[in-house]
């Protein structure tokens, strides 16, 4: 028996079934992706990049940027903790589910947690304790909430308050989510670093933001002209020393829009596939970003 | 040599051979074979949410991720996630503001008052000076509040009337309407004398 | 093929002056195809060194917009995959399909047609990664326009493939026919899928994404792994007891079956049964892996005697490594210290070079001499090339998981800042670099063998073609 044509059935399907699996679904399931109302806020996510933001992103492919850095954060859990908000009258009963959640929970410990609430009471627990924990504390008068936080090596470097998702990237094109992490993972940068001149100062000479920084000057985006050679300018405000003295500075259009490109990357509001709360506030320094951008001069 | 190529022999005539003599592939690939596709399928059913659009790594299932939503109903949910994405970027997200950015809303005798007067003020807008607490501001706020849905307004105004020690009454998306189609038309934000003058 | 490949010619030239047989017309398109080729190979790895240094001294070149670290190294990939690696893996399955039939093969302007415009988009493809017009898109770096060019040259050489298996004599195929067969034909569909998903009618997100991985994956493990075995494969000694040709087939099912799904990264923003789907099916590459393993043990790791023998061996170590390293991974949750560092890069540079790229150097060192008529020139350089291949290989392939692990540690403790993660990694890019200029050098070796085996080769050609020429009843001699 000849079975050549067998073999090339068989790997002919073999091959289509990774194209449609890989290919066809894919798209069936995220091209029709559409602008959704985030969760509560009924703000429209995503929305296009400004133009100039746009272009910037074609300055980000021409020059390979995405061949040292990344655009997407992982989060590798989900951690819940419960906050006590507000302990209402009953002491006692107050007391007496607090020790039922942690037998370290004496008169004298309440006494000083009550006075700076709102305080976390249960650490890095399940979804269903915590849950457990709340109706316990609510049953005795008291007030707490779950605070739901994703985390994460990425997470806690501050480079997002959640992980990426495909919405994130609706009206990009090309797509350049990146492989290799030389630098840090730019997803967020736009939350972190929100001023387009330092990243124009960044792009100039990095070592002069960020010292030590690998990474190699952009000088070539700039264009270093004599003062007052042409009449509207807007220099950029450099070390001394990295300018000869008459001259000045001057970002090109392309410098422009990178560093508004990089400005615009913000990927950190709540979605359903993503969610997160906010601590209770008063608590200080605890919601939001906890700001891990590289020491800024 | 009729040609250079080196003349090759003629394959092995494979019709001799049929599908039968699988047996030279070893028996334990084959039952490796069967262990990792048995271990792939419990994998895959355990983690890939199976085929949920919303569904992404570390949840494992749309229960799992259900699971972990904001609880809904309750309108403060609602109102505090509004609260922390437009208000308390100026006023904070302890509702005491910032100085020259945005006066407190703890206690501010214009958040605890008049329903239908605080409303106007995400509607179309504060300019000018005003006091508050007995501290004199003078800023400008923009109609921060016009592009909201009146549900998500209403959720809002009820929740720093109900937050951080507050305690007024909830404003209701009916009332939040009526106070939107009053000032369909009105472009200039209020002032504070403008402002008393409203029940 | 089988026990006749054991005793190929022995030194110099097979053509004896007095009996010259002009080889058939298609045999000097095909050559200048692998020429052309190692010429892409000696351009590549001389971007690759560039890349490499720009690593130690961010300031190196760094004034000339043309040569930013991104454009270089994606100029560099692009000239090793579509410059070396498509043409000369495409010119050996033409060279084994053309084997097959003793007869006059039809058209050989298609494999000149084809040699000139893949040769072509390459060089329009390089310039526009240079001139800033790159995709974005890891392996697939070309600008959209120059990918008709290449589209229409391997179309021509595939057409030209399947006339040549067309005319065979033996209905029946040898399974690295098989191999070669579908790497042709998948290398077509994939890039047909990508050049229209990604350039012509571009997906809207990260749909993009899912197709570049989809892409990639089956570049590197299924297009690479079926043209590369279809290589060694043909260099392994055939034992006559043990008829290996199920085996051969059950590998080859089973790597497209599963290879076909690999690429998708377990941190991609794509819902989970993406990512999930994917590495299970990497996990399941264990299977093909291991098959290879044990069709090799079955003949004993010996390959036929030819000059490129060492590659060949070297080759197939690399695959069954390659491919263990690959398919466990999926299994530890490995991938989370792996994620976005060196190891991914070195693994796949263990792949697409230490499997792949030796697979060719061993196919072209020893099968060329045979179908050119012309033995190499400098037979002590390709000892040298393998010397040098197999220490740079080493020094580029080491360092580089060895820095991928500091860097994955260091990345997945956040009181260590980005620029300290980079700088830990630096001293192991050193020894990389070094490997880098030996691979290099190994590459000259190998233009300086292939340049001048095409002279000779040319030479002769010019000569059998003035004698034509000044005395035409001469030329009914031949063929």
């Amino acid at each position: 028996m000849n079975y050549g044509p067998l073999v090339f059935l068989a790997a002919f399907l073999a091959l289509s079934g990774s194209w449609v699996g890989f290919v066809v679904a894919p798209n069936f399931q995220l091209s029709t992706l559409q602008e959704t109302n985030t969760i509560g806020a009924g703000v429209t996510y995503p929305l296009g990049r400004p133009g100039l933001a746009q272009q910037g992103l074609q300055v980000y492919r021409a020059n390979g940027c995405v061949s040292c850095h990344s655009q997407m954060v992982v989060q590798e859990r989900t951690m819940c903790e419960v906050s006590l908000t507000d302990f209402g009258t009953n002491f006692v009963a107050v007391e007496s589910a607090l020790r039922g959640i942690n037998s370290n929970y004496n008169a004298q410990v309440i006494n000083e947690l009550k006075k700076s609430l709102p305080k976390t009471i249960v650490f890095d627990t399940t979804k269903q304790k915590a849950d457990a924990t709340v109706k316990l504390i609510n049953q005795a008068g008291a007030k707490a909430q779950v605070v739901v936080t994703p985390s994460g090596s990425d997470i806690a470097r501050g480079w997002g308050r959640r992980r990426s998702v495909a919405e994130d990237y609706l009206y990009d094109d090309p797509v350049m989510l990146g492989g290799l992490r030389v630098g840090p993972d730019l997803a967020n940068l736009g939350s972190r670093l929100p001023d387009v001149n330092w990243h124009l100062r960044h792009l100039y000479a990095p070592q002069t933001e960020i010292a030590n920084s690998t990474m190699p000057p952009y000088r070539f985006l700039f264009e270093t002209r004599k003062i007052g050679s042409v009449p509207v300018a807007e220099p950029l405000n450099l070390p001394s020393g990295l300018v000869p003295t008459g001259y000045e500075v001057v970002p090109k259009p392309e410098a422009v829009a990178l560093a508004q490109y990089l400005v615009s990357l913000r990927a950190d509001v709540q979605l359903y596939s993503t969610p997160f709360s906010t601590p209770p506030a008063a608590s200080g320094s605890g919601s939001g970003i906890s700001s891990n951008a590289p020491a800024v001069k | 040599m009729s040609n250079p190529i080196r003349s090759k022999a003629a394959p092995t005539s494979p019709q001799q051979e049929d599908l039968a003599s699988l047996a030279h592939v070893p028996i334990w690939l084959f039952v490796l074979l069967f262990l990792l596709t048995f271990w792939g399928m419990y994998y895959f059913d355990q983690n890939s949410g199976w085929f949920n659009v919303q569904v992404y790594t570390p949840y494992r299932s749309v229960a799992e991720l259900k699971l972990y939503q904001p609880p809904a109903g309750g309108g403060n949910e609602r109102g505090k996630a509004v609260y922390e994405n437009i208000c308390a970027l100026c006023h904070n997200v302890d509702g005491m503001g910032k100085p020259n950015q945005a006066p407190p809303l703890v206690g501010s005798e214009w958040v605890l008052g008049s329903p239908t007067r605080m409303a106007r003020i995400p509607l179309a807008g504060l300019a000018g000076p005003i006091t508050i607490k007995g501290v004199e501001w003078n800023l400008a706020m923009p109609a921060m509040g016009a592009a909201l849905s009146d549900d998500d307004l209403s959720a809002v105004l009820t929740y720093m009337r109900q937050s951080w020690g507050n305690k007024a009454s909830a404003i209701t998306p009916e009332q939040v309407k009526a106070v939107r189609a009053e000032l369909s038309g009105r472009s200039q934000p209020f002032t504070s004398d403008q402002l008393q003058q409203i029940p | 093929m089988s026990q006749k490949k054991s005793s190929p010619p022995k030194g110099g030239p097979r053509t004896v002056e007095a009996g010259y047989h002009s080889p058939p017309s298609w045999v000097f398109p095909l050559l200048s195809l692998v020429a052309g080729g190692i010429v892409w190979l000696v351009i590549s790895s001389g971007f690759g060194m560039v890349a490499s240094i720009k690593f130690h001294s961010a300031g190196f070149l760094a004034d000339f917009e043309w040569l930013t670290y991104g454009r270089v190294r994606a100029a560099g990939s692009t000239a090793f995959i579509y410059g070396f690696c498509i043409p000369a893996a495409t010119a050996f399955a033409l060279c084994q399909f053309a084997s097959l039939s003793r007869s006059r093969l039809p058209l050989p302007g298609l494999v000149l047609i084809g040699t000139v415009f893949w040769n072509l988009g390459v060089l329009v493809g390089v310039g526009g990664i240079l001139g800033g017009d790159l995709s974005g898109f890891d392996h697939l770096e070309l600008p959209g326009y120059s990918l008709p060019i290449l589209f229409t040259g391997f179309l021509a050489l595939g057409v030209w493939g399947c006339l040549a298996l067309h005319q065979r004599e033996n209905s029946g195929l040898e399974i690295e026919h098989w191999f070669s067969l579908a790497a042709l034909f998948w290398f077509a569909w994939i890039l047909t899928t990508a050049t229209l998903l990604l350039h012509t009618f571009p997906l809207r997100g990260v749909a993009q994404s899912i197709v570049s991985w989809w892409f990639t994956g089956n570049l590197t493990v299924v297009w690479m792994g079926l043209a590369g075995l279809g290589a060694v494969l043909s260099l392994v000694r055939k034992s006559t007891t043990v008829v290996n040709r199920n085996l051969g087939l059950f590998i080859f099912w089973t790597l497209l079956l599963f290879g076909s799904w690999v690429g998708i990264p377990a941190a991609a923003p794509v819902p989970a049964w993406m990512p999930v789907l994917s590495k299970v099916f990497t996990a399941l590459l264990l299977v093909p892996v291991l098959g290879v393993f044990v069709l090799l043990a079955r003949s004993r790791f010996r390959f036929i005697d030819g000059q490129g023998s060492g590659f060949a061996k070297l080759s197939a170590v690399m695959f069954v490594v390659f491919g263990l390293i690959l398919s466990i991974s999926a299994f530890f949750g490995f991938e989370k210290l792996t994620q976005f560092t060196w190891f991914n890069i070195a693994l796949e540079q263990l792949g697409s070079y230490g499997f792949f790229g030796f697979a060719l150097f061993a196919v072209i060192y020893s099968e060329v001499p045979h179908f050119s008529g012309f033995a190499w020139p400098f037979p002590k350089l390709i000892k040298a090339h393998l010397a040098l291949g197999a220490i740079g290989l080493i020094l580029a392939v080491l360092p580089l998981m060895a820095a991928g692990l500091v860097q994955g540690l260091d990345m997945s403790n956040p009181t260590v800042t980005m620029v300290d993660v980079a700088r830990n990694t630096l001293k192991f890019l050193r020894p990389a670099t070094l490997g880098e200029l030996f691979i290099g050098i190994g590459h000259l070796l190998f233009l300086v063998n292939i340049s001048f085996l095409v002279a000779n080769f040319a030479r002769r050609k010019a000569t059998v073609l003035m004698a034509r020429l000044h005395f035409p009843g001469a030329a009914e001699v031949q063929s």
